[in-house]
């Protein structure tokens, strides 16, 4: 064999155990690599939170990074095959050769020019050729090796805080999803009846309002199983709830308390004196004439003071918002907007009134269903905010996943405490008067009897237990409102004017407080409903 | 294997070791300066040897004369010394008819071995009259071309301590010497054999070792055929940029001190010094080492501190090793 030829043949052998080393080289450090992808990649996930990983998956995840690391490496080794150059210099260098096989090879690689440049090929190939040159390229483990072990016990750490904190949140799920389970269900539960109401009244708001509360119930359930603060979404989700309900018995057109107030504004000025007469005497459609003069003359000496005294008028109604009618609260906005033809917008909604008085004349017998069911639903309304209020006390007293879950065997827990505290939900019927004159929705039930006595339902619609004991169904139907005894009396008087309605109001009072003293004595009521209903027919005292 | 070139290579080895040893009866313990000399010989070089007086400079040029047996001049260089007393001058001949004609007389520059004493005792004018023989291997006199007889070889001698009354090679003659060798004094045990052979009745004999100079000649020719591949060349011209300031890879040291580094005749220097290394090492191609064992003589006159260097005592030995270091071989 020509000397040249040996030479190119030894470097070419020795070229695929450079290979073999640069391929572990580099299938140490990109493996370094993709655990450094790993690394990062689970820090971050780990640090948003959420990361959860599966033990079982974690022998396929580390084995990713060699997988993709041997890859990388065979992919850049055929890319970057070792040439014979590169071989040659290695050789040299880690034979301390004098450079023979970079002569070498450079001489074989051109023809030979000169004598002594085949002489130098001879005494280069004779050198190596008595050599054990694979010694000088030995394939060993790359040092960087023991590198992996960082990133791997990186990961180690980064799993065990993770799995650990998984942990925690699953417990501290169970523990809200436990606790807002109980509110969950009163909400369908109220959602249930609530659309069995829908059914009964043929209304399509109720039916929304009861898919509302099952989407509140699924929403407080989901938040509570991802381990959120539970008794926040469940308040967050009532108060939301309790706002709906408000919006939807928000009248429509003004209240006679917000004419009355209207009225009161406008009597102190000349310029709508006679107007607010006109309110005051039901006359809706003269004020609105008269009220139209007035916003004509607009160049009268008070007509600022006017709008200015109508705009508190309103201010004031309105600040009351969810009581506020949404005419009273157009106009108030109409007010704010700095409108200058605010006795003409008035006059207006007076006109608007009026119309709609005529329109419920005219229809007579045929609206009066609708009005009777529109009552109805009005009714229902406010027996469900206030079982949303009741609902919303309970969280906030800290019965709600917060104030500590219902613990097995705890007092409270069990199907007759779930009973009483769904009891204090419900509305017997809507007739009994002094009920619906306070908006106190959240007022208990107050029915006399023991929760275990069945004088309290589920439903906060009224609607009887599915097998009342007889004893109980008698008491019960004793006390049902409107079948028991009970006071009412209408005080035609009272839209005339403050003192006429004071007087008998103060009248019936007197009559009916010391008969509803009496009952809460006499009457098998708990004794922290008792000073609830005390507290009402305080609040409910006429002024002195 | 080549027939012709195997004897030849033999011969070199055989020659270059034999005029060491025949050398080195005399001058003991300059085995390195012995090299670079003989390097400089069949390179067809000039050196420089630096050392104080005594160290056996003017000796080793001698018995250089007496082993390869070429013609041996020497010239002690004083101050009032001229040009035309080195190259020679044109003097008036009356011939045998009466007539008159210049006829030319050699100096001693005409010689294959050329001793300059003390090169640096003698005026930049006189010194400079050695550019031409050192580079053409020829003087002008009279506008009349002088061939010297080849081979030629100067050997300069300085005195690096007596600097009062002398005058500093310039940097064009420096660049002309291949080598610049440094005598340095002997240790105890060479001292011991120099009083030896130097102060009994039985003086060493140096043996002619190349009989004509036409021989010289001729291996000077093999080492001028010895291969050297592109990277082994790299080596060296990347050793001579970094002398220089300015170039990128520069060394740092170089950086700082270096007024002006090594020429390309430093390049050559190194090149050819190394294939000799490399024959002398059994070899017939030239290895980075060969460059490197080569550096310090061939490019420590050819690069030039500035004045922070010199006044920091630095020396181009210095900024030579640092190169050597951050370029191994």
């Amino acid at each position: 064999m020509k000397p040249a030829d040996e030479i190119i043949r030894i470097l070419r052998g020795l070229r695929w155990r450079m290979a073999l080393g640069d391929f572990l080289r580099v299938a140490v450090r990109a493996t370094l690599f993709f655990f450094a992808i790993l690394v990062v990649l689970t820090a971050v996930v780990w640090g948003h939170g959420g990361f959860r990983p599966n033990p079982a998956d974690i022998p396929v995840v580390l084995t990713w990074p060699f997988v993709f690391g041997g890859f990388a490496a065979l992919l850049l080794t055929v890319l970057k095959f070792p040439k014979l150059a590169r071989v040659a210099r290695v050789l040299d260098v880690a034979g301390a050769t004098r450079d023979r096989f970079v002569t070498g090879l450079r001489l074989a690689e051109k023809p030979s020019t000169s004598e002594l440049d085949a002489v130098a090929m001879h005494e280069i190939a004779g050198w190596a050729r008595g050599r054990k040159l694979g010694t000088l390229l030995r394939v060993r483990i790359p040092r960087e090796l023991p590198w992996i072990a960082a990133p791997v016990t990186m990961l180690a750490l980064l799993w065990w805080d993770a799995m650990r904190v998984a942990a925690t949140k699953d417990e501290r799920a169970a523990l809200a999803t436990a606790a807002i389970s109980e509110t969950a269900k009163q909400l369908e539960h109220i959602a249930k009846l609530t659309d069995l109401q829908a059914g009964e009244n043929r209304e399509d708001m109720l039916k929304l309002i009861a898919d509302r509360l099952r989407q509140s119930a699924e929403q407080m359930r989901a938040e509570a199983a991802d381990g959120k603060d539970a008794r926040k979404t469940a308040l967050r989700e009532l108060a939301m709830l309790e706002e709906l309900v408000k919006e939807l018995r928000r009248p429509e057109t003004a209240t006679p308390e917000e004419l009355k107030a209207l009225a009161d504004a406008m009597a102190k000025h000349e310029q709508t004196r006679e107007a607010a007469k006109d309110i005051a005497g039901g006359n809706l459609a003269d004020a609105a004439k008269k009220l139209a003069q007035a916003a004509v003359q607009d160049d009268a000496p008070d007509a600022e003071a006017v709008r200015e005294t109508l705009k508190q008028a309103l201010d004031h109604l309105a600040e009351q918002r969810g009581q506020a009618s949404k005419q009273i609260e157009k106009l108030q906005q109409q007010a704010a907007g700095g409108r200058q033809d605010l006795l003409k917008q008035i006059a207006d909604a007076l006109n608007e009134l009026q119309q709609e008085g005529k329109n419920i004349a005219r229809d007579g017998r045929g609206k009066a269903g609708s009005d009777e069911r529109k009552k109805m639903t009005d009714d229902d309304l406010k027996r469900l905010l206030g079982a949303l209020e009741n609902l919303k006390d309970q969280q906030q007293q800290g019965e709600g996943p917060q104030g500590g879950a219902p613990q097995p065997g705890a007092p409270g827990e069990g199907d007759a405490d779930r009973e009483g505290k769904v009891a204090m939900l419900n509305f017997s019927g809507s007739e009994k008067p002094g009920r619906d004159a306070e908006d106190g929705v959240n007022f208990p039930s107050g029915k006399p009897g023991r929760d275990g006595e069945g004088g309290t339902t589920k439903d906060p619609f009224g609607a009887k237990s599915a097998n009342p004991k007889p004893a109980a169904r008698k008491e019960q139907d004793a006390v049902q409102l409107g079948a028991g005894e009970s006071l009412s009396a209408l005080i035609p008087s009272a839209a005339a004017g403050d003192e006429k309605a004071m007087r008998r109001y103060r009248e019936l009072y007197d009559t009916a407080s010391s008969a509803a003293e009496d009952a809460v004595a006499q009457e098998n009521i708990p004794l922290g409903a008792r000073f609830l209903i005390r507290r009402y027919f305080q609040a409910i005292r006429p002024k002195q | 294997m080549s027939e012709s070139l195997e004897p030849r290579l033999a011969q070199f080895r055989t020659t270059f070791r034999r005029i060491q040893q025949e050398m080195g009866k005399m001058i003991v313990g300059q085995d390195d300066v012995i090299e670079s000399v003989l390097v400089a010989l069949f390179t067809g070089g000039h050196v420089l040897l630096e050392g104080v007086p005594g160290l056996g400079k003017t000796m080793l040029v001698r018995m250089l004369g007496e082993a390869v047996n070429l013609q041996f001049h020497r010239i002690q260089f004083t101050p009032d010394l001229m040009p035309a007393d080195i190259v020679g001058t044109n003097i008036i001949h009356e011939g045998e008819d009466g007539r008159r004609t210049f006829q030319f007389r050699a100096g001693p520059v005409f010689a294959n071995l050329l001793l300059a004493d003390e090169i640096n005792r003698a005026t930049p004018k006189t010194q400079s009259a050695l550019l031409e023989a050192m580079q053409e291997a020829q003087v002008t006199v009279g506008g009349v071309q002088h061939e010297l007889p080849q081979p030629f070889l100067v050997l300069a001698t300085q005195n690096p301590l007596e600097m009062e009354g002398t005058y500093p090679l310039p940097e064009a003659q420096l660049d002309r010497f291949l080598l610049k060798v440094k005598v340095r004094f002997p240790s105890g045990d060479e001292l011991h054999t120099i009083l030896d052979r130097t102060t009994s009745a039985a003086i060493p004999r140096v043996e002619k070792v190349v009989t004509d100079a036409a021989e010289v000649l001729a291996l000077r020719d093999v080492v001028r055929q010895v291969p050297i591949v592109r990277e082994v060349q790299e080596h060296a011209v990347r050793l001579v940029l970094s002398t220089h300031p300015d170039d990128p890879g520069a060394s740092p040291l170089a950086k700082k001190f270096v007024r002006y580094g090594a020429s390309p005749r430093g390049a050559q220097a190194l090149i050819l010094a190394g294939k000799i290394y490399a024959l002398l090492d059994g070899r017939c191609h030239v290895a980075k080492a060969d460059i490197s064992k080569a550096a310090h003589a061939a490019l420590r006159h050819r690069i030039i501190l500035n004045f922070e260097g010199e006044a920091e005592g630095r020396t181009s030995d210095e900024v030579i090793a640092e190169i050597l270091r951050a370029n191994p071989a």
